[in-house]
């Protein structure tokens, strides 16, 4: 499936993976509730670590972090594997997303 | 200016990569890097300011300085009594030495107390890219209302 908007796009339309690129700046960890379902979803199906291409992702404001924490969170009650792949030259990304670490043992992040 | 919570939140953004667009035109190196911080910064600080405002429709300010090698953004609010308390909280934990530990315990409750308004960006943004973060809260006369302003300078090389 994928959700496709002016602003961002998420593809889960492949097993265990998902591409989210753009900019995700939407008002509240709430507001990710929808857009995020696919992620949600594609853990629950994932049979092998489910990867997350944020590569192409240039924004993701800290509500956004808060809900990508929060899928963190029930991966580690699923003991679901997770890796994130990120993209060194986007500050955010670089800076904030390795302490999601100290959320889940089997959060693993590839940098590229 | 004046966001509409609901119906303008993109003009945050919008906003954002202005000013990061105009402060970076003229730079020559990093040109991109800066340019992602001074809008991941902006773009916090604004959401921040509506966040904190009484009134769903209230007006920000925001203010670019641009100075050699450094930018200064100022965002200034009115906001009430409780949102203050809870700001200055927030301010008063910068100098925190484990910011990501207090960072990863907002995330935890916000998921725990299904709360929606925790000032990570902010915390975030003193962990991730300045030291120097700061607010002037400032009570108004005769209300339960104060003048709430951000402060914030990225330096760069």
């Amino acid at each position: 499936m994928i959700i496709k908007t002016d602003d961002y796009i998420i593809d889960s339309s492949l097993l265990n993976k998902i591409i989210i690129s753009g900019s995700m700046r939407l008002p509240s960890p709430l507001s990710y509730d929808q857009p995020f379902s696919l992620i949600k979803k594609a853990l629950s199906e994932s049979t092998d670590i489910l990867n997350i291409n944020l590569t192409e992702l240039e924004y993701l404001n800290s509500s956004g972090i808060t809900s990508l924490a929060r899928i963190i969170i029930q991966a580690r009650k699923d003991n679901k594997s997770l890796k994130l792949i990120i993209n060194k030259n986007i500050p955010w990304q670089n800076k904030t997303l390795s302490s999601l670490q100290n959320l889940w043992e089997k959060l693993y992040i590839e940098s590229n | 200016m004046i966001i509409n919570h609901t119906e303008d939140w993109e003009k945050c953004s919008i906003v954002s990569n202005f000013f990061a667009d105009y402060h970076t035109s003229s730079l020559h190196s990093n040109k991109n890097e800066i340019k992602s911080i001074i809008s991941t910064i902006t773009n916090e600080l604004i959401e921040n300011a509506i966040k904190h405002s009484y009134k769903e429709n209230n007006e920000i300010n925001i203010y670019l300085k641009n100075l050699p090698n450094e930018v200064i953004i100022i965002t200034e609010n009115i906001g009430a009594k409780d949102k203050v308390q809870n700001l200055r909280h927030t301010i008063n934990q910068l100098n925190n030495t484990d910011l990501e530990s207090l960072i990863l315990k907002r995330i935890k409750n916000n998921l725990i107390y299904n709360q929606e308004n925790s000032e990570i960006g902010l915390l975030n943004i003193a962990k991730n890219f300045t030291n120097n973060l700061g607010a002037r809260i400032t009570p108004i006369e005769n209300t339960q209302l104060s003048n709430i302003e951000l402060i914030t300078s990225i330096q760069y090389e």
